[in-house]
């Protein structure tokens, strides 16, 4: 009993001692926070008539004159920050000339230092921040921090960065193979990453197209956006026969969206491939190209066993003119009850469309 | 006999002891989690991965039942986030009152023809969509009532994205929450399965063009307790969990999910209440049964503000559901229970859940009971009630405390000192009475589903948003 | 308000200075001036002299002060300089104010191009406005408020308030009379008052988003989105097809390049 007693009042003495020091923590930083916010906004209020300056003659050809007068640490974060943020909302002359100013002040190769630094926070901070201002030299430091990081969130920081600086596309592949080495199938945010590069790295993606590794194909499907190269078209085609359903998908949507590498006999053999969200994305864009000449191959399409193809099928008839609209009528009255339920629907959502644009 | 019941009485301050330090385990786990999360979202630009077509395109749903009085808001605030792609769909559960009058008014609307719904999971059968090309990415379905898991169901076959996002009608998002979370998913799209979102309590907040504008504490007792409660839960406690792949719950007022693992465990459960965490339960025991390498994540930082009921009927009758949702969940799957198959969840999440949850109140009253005996009969032992009563309060405040430095550290959303100290008073008012009120609505919870487990055909029929105390009573 | 002698006598004075310059060189001579104009207390200008004289030195420029008689206000001209060392020596200037303990100062900066500035009424307005101008110590750009008559407007709708503040000063350094609106609420509401000459939008916008306020202003005015241009972060082709389908003139993408986006939007005047 007593013994037990004695625990217990020793575990309150426990509890009461950490609550106190947890007190005294959460008061001291959050009067740090409003004092740090405080001198913020004061700083704010004493650069806010340079910055005026910076951004109204931020593309002009005078030189841009740094503040007058010295700044203390304080100081300098607030500039660089609000630099930064303009640099990254920037591109082109204005860019260039604010990533200039921030060299001239020093606030790159204050970053490069922090980059060496100990600990890990502090080498992400500066990664973050020589990315946006553009430090190519910085690219050895942060390859390094890159290397050093676990597979997780904090890896893409110093990889953006990376991207942002690069000045030779090897630099780029370095960063693609460490991301890709995590194996998260990430490949949409490296493609983003990517197109912060001002490289020219669309010769690497044909290459991670030709690659026997599907992580580096998809890479490439990912970061081909719009139309892709013609260069390229043999193997997009040649990728829609992959095993893999996303590969093949994927390289059949950018196939589609190039109207000059779509033979007639392309078009029949993607409509007959035996995925069948590739047939429903190839029914689709011929709509979508207007592709007439296919009207036979859609209204065979009516009779897929997958849905999304007969209605992507319908769709597209509908928007082919006449002969669509034919296609669809007569396969309306069909025998076949897939068929004509799909063209009924189809012609339904026609009418209900038109109702509604002349209304 | 009062040895016994001593014995007892210790025992269970020792598990009170215990749960503090699983609790504080959790919320060590918590302060390394947010490290990352901090960083990754502080240095990630995510601001402009929103308008970034490598970001994949969501589907919102927002299953709404009599909803009429803040459903428009709820609409405009979710038809203004920031984000390239993304669709609003309302899922009008058979309303008794005027909620698809207002939205059809609001919006436009008018029946939209050219939909063609695939059922790919059961639902009931919609009857109308509605739709207006001026907003193209809203959609309001009309379907007879079946519930909120079954309205989901129909947003589910409905969305045309990979993504699905499973809104409150009573809540608002801030402008990037969307985007904050899908950021959490593309880093990992392998093996991201469902992603929570951080809610807080708006009461108290300014509200303008539903948009959070100026943050405060709520005025209010009832919601001011929430809102620390809140912030215990899902700072101090899922952050953590998440952490070790352990969330047991994705809040259903703000969660998103991948469409086709919804659709694989076969949709939201139809039934009430605990849709939200049985679904996050039916994920975990499918990946773990297909031993596919998977993870439920966690951002706090996407923030999605709702509205705290501000009276004790409501809010009593809300944890009453609450509890019994826990527990229908935990008899419903028993068999994790301390099963090596599902690892972490299997082995720590459940038994957790049951010990530390489930079962809380009954351990805390029988041992405050026998405390109370033991006293009783011999008076001069009232040191003993009072060491019981400081080690929970003490414990309790800690882990309150705790959970204050961590959002103080992170996210800073109250910025005044008036605040914080209002914090610290309100935090050591909740054990005078708001915690014992807990305990009670959890215990009648479990109550209420023991008397209704027979009457299951009912409850599957009930409304999810209605007051449970008016309408399920058998 | 009555003009009051000293500003006239400084209009004057500055114009003689100009002209004389003007009328010194020869035609291909003819360079950039910038004005900084300040309203002080007495005597100002003097115990700022040595800071003038090394500003000269920094930019190397020549400034020539002009004073009116009653030592409040001054006129500081430099000739070769464009409108950004003006600016940084005003900033010296605003400066130095500061450190002699001034508090209500006004102080306007203003420049001039090769030709279409050379005239009497341009100083004359410029006068005006600085006779007008409250004293505080803010530095206002004489371009940023000057609209002459037939001024064309434009509707500015962006949540960022940086972004918008950037994007106004940019506008109307170019002559443009701009509008900003925060929210969609709000653009649609200028719109419908103000009727501008160009609308320039971002999508995503508080309030009522801002493809959704295009569909508004295209049932009002048939021909409004003829004149739009959409300035978004929003890079999805997509939403380009959506908008590019609806009407809308032009695209322009953040980050952006700010010489690029007039440039399209001058396309549409």
């Amino acid at each position: 009993m007593y013994s037990n007693m004695n625990i217990a009042i020793a575990v309150i003495a426990v509890l009461v001692g950490v609550i106190v020091v947890g007190l005294g923590v959460l008061f001291s930083m959050k009067l740090k926070e409003i004092r740090k916010r405080r001198d913020e906004e004061a700083f704010r209020a004493r650069f806010s008539d340079w910055f005026t300056y910076i951004l109204a003659n931020a593309d002009g050809d005078e030189p841009l004159f740094i503040p007058n007068a010295p700044l203390s640490k304080a100081e300098r974060r607030i500039v660089r920050e609000r630099l930064v943020h303009w640099i990254e909302q920037f591109k082109g002359v204005p860019q260039r000339r604010l990533i200039e100013l921030a060299e001239r002040m020093g606030l790159v190769s204050e970053q490069l230092k922090r980059l060496d630094s100990p600990f890990e926070w502090v080498k992400l901070d500066a990664a973050y921040h020589l990315g946006c201002m553009r430090s190519a030299q910085a690219v050895p430091g942060m390859m390094e921090l890159l290397k050093s990081l676990k597979p997780g969130p904090l890896a893409y920081i110093p990889a953006r960065a990376i991207a942002k600086c690069a000045a030779r596309a090897d630099e780029l592949r370095e960063v693609t193979d460490v991301l890709l080495s995590h194996k998260k199938d990430a490949q949409p945010l490296i493609a983003d990453i990517l197109r912060e590069s001002e490289l020219d790295y669309a010769p690497m993606l044909a290459t991670f197209l030709r690659s026997s590794d599907p992580e580096r194909v998809k890479l490439a499907l990912a970061a081909m956006t719009g139309s892709p190269a013609d260069g390229v078209a043999d193997t997009l085609y040649k990728l829609t026969g992959s095993e893999e359903k996303e590969l093949s998908l994927e390289a059949a949507r950018l196939l589609l969206k190039n109207r000059k590498a779509l033979t007639q006999e392309r078009i029949a053999r993607l409509f007959a491939h035996p995925e069948p969200d590739v047939r429903a994305v190839t029914a689709e864009a011929i709509g979508e190209l207007g592709l007439t000449s296919s009207v036979g191959m859609l209204a065979a399409g009516l009779s897929d066993p997958e849905w999304q193809v007969r209605f992507g099928s319908g769709r597209s008839l509908a928007r082919l003119g006449e002969g669509g609209i034919a296609a669809l009528r007569e396969a309306a009255e069909s025998d076949s009850e897939i068929r004509r339920e799909t063209a009924l629907a189809v012609l339904r959502e026609t009418s209900g469309r038109r109702r509604r644009t002349a209304s | 006999m009062r040895e016994i019941l001593l014995g007892y009485g210790s025992a269970i301050t020792y598990y009170v002891v215990a749960v503090t330090l699983i609790y504080f385990v959790i919320l060590f786990l918590s302060y390394r989690g947010v490290y990352a999360m901090r960083k990754g979202a502080a240095y990630s630009k995510f601001q402009s991965l929103a308008g970034s077509e490598s970001a994949p395109p969501v589907s919102l749903l927002v299953p709404a039942y009599n909803e009429e009085l803040t459903i428009i808001d709820n609409v405009k605030n979710l038809l203004t986030l920031h984000y390239h792609t993304y669709e609003v769909i309302v899922v009008n559960d058979g309303s008794n009152d005027n909620t698809l009058k207002v939205l059809i008014q609001a919006f436009g609307l008018v029946p939209k023809e050219d939909e063609t719904i695939r059922y790919s999971i059961d639902c009931t059968q919609v009857r109308t969509v509605y739709h207006n090309p001026e907003y193209p990415n809203l959609f309001v379905v009309d379907k007879p009532n079946g519930g909120k898991a079954d309205s989901l169901n129909a947003g589910i076959n409905l969305s045309h994205y990979p993504l699905i996002c499973s809104i409150d009608a009573d809540s608002l998002l801030e402008k990037d929450a969307l985007i904050r979370m899908a950021r959490v998913y593309m880093e990992n799209p392998a093996e991201t399965v469902a992603i929570g979102g951080n809610v807080r309590i708006a009461n108290g907040c300014t509200i303008r063009d539903g948009v959070v504008e100026d943050v405060r504490l709520p005025r209010k007792m009832w919601p001011m307790f929430q809102t620390l409660e809140y912030m215990k839960a899902f700072l101090g406690g899922r952050i953590g969990w998440s952490h070790i792949n352990g969330l047991i719950i994705v809040s259903g007022a703000f969660g998103m999910f991948r469409k086709d693992k919804v659709v694989e465990v076969g949709g939201y459960r139809d039934g009430y209440p605990g849709e939200d965490m049985n679904i996050i339960i039916k994920l975990h025991r499918h990946m773990l049964d297909q031993k596919l390498p998977y993870r439920v994540a966690y951002c706090p930082d996407a923030v999605c503000w709702t509205q705290a009921p501000d009276t004790y009927r409501i809010l009593s009758s809300q944890r009453k559901r609450w509890g019994r949702g826990n527990l229908k969940n935990m008899i419903e799957n028993r068999d994790m229970f301390f099963r090596p198959k599902y690892k972490v969840f299997g082995m720590l999440t459940v038994p957790y859940n049951v010990l530390f949850e489930t079962l809380n109140p009954y351990f805390k009253l029988t041992g405050l009971l026998a405390l109370i005996g033991y006293v009783a009969m011999d008076m001069t032992k009232w040191p003993v009630l009072l060491v019981f009563a400081a080690i929970n309060f003490l414990s309790g405040y800690l882990l309150a405390v705790g959970s204050l430095v961590l959002e103080q550290l992170a996210f800073q959303r109250y910025p005044r000192m008036k605040d914080m100290a209002k914090m610290i008073g309100f935090s050591a008012l909740m054990f005078l009475g708001y915690y014992q009120l807990g305990v009670l609505w959890r215990f009648q919870g479990h109550i209420e589903y023991l008397r209704k487990n027979n009457t299951w055909g009912v409850m599957t029929r009930q409304s999810w948003n209605q007051d449970a105390t008016t309408t399920t009573s058998p | 308000m009555n003009k009051l002698p000293e500003a006239a006598k400084l209009n004057e004075l500055m114009y003689q200075a100009v002209v004389e310059r003007y009328w010194a060189g020869d035609e291909a001579s003819v360079q950039d001036c910038g004005i900084v104009l300040v309203r002080c207390l007495e005597n100002f200008e003097d115990t700022i002299r040595e800071l003038i004289r090394g500003l000269e030195a920094e930019l190397h420029t020549t400034i020539e002060t002009v004073a009116e008689p009653g030592k409040r206000q001054a006129a500081f001209l430099l000739f070769g300089s464009g409108m950004g060392l003006t600016h940084y020596a005003a900033l010296h200037v605003k400066g130095a104010l500061a450190r002699l303990g001034a508090e209500d100062c006004a102080m306007m900066l203003a420049g001039m191009g090769k030709q279409a500035e050379r005239n009497p009424r341009y100083f004359e307005t410029m006068t005006d406005m600085f006779e007008q101008l409250p004293e505080s110590m803010e530095i206002v750009l004489f371009r940023e408020r000057y609209q002459p008559s037939g001024t064309q407007s434009v509707l500015l709708v962006d949540g960022d308030e940086e972004t918008r503040r950037y994007v106004r000063l940019r506008l109307s350094l170019k002559g443009y009379r701009v509008l900003d609106a925060e929210d969609g609420n709000e653009g649609l509401e200028l719109f419908r008052r103000e009727k501008p000459d160009v609308i320039v939008t971002d999508l995503n916008l508080t309030g009522m988003d801002g493809y959704h306020m295009l569909t508004r202003i295209l049932n009002e005015d048939a021909e409004a989105l003829a004149r739009t241009v959409v300035f978004t972060d929003n890079r999805v082709e997509e939403t380009m097809r959506k908008c590019y389908e609806l009407g809308v003139a032009d695209y322009v993408t953040k980050p952006f390049s700010p010489a690029e986006l007039e440039q399209r939007i001058e396309r549409l005047l």
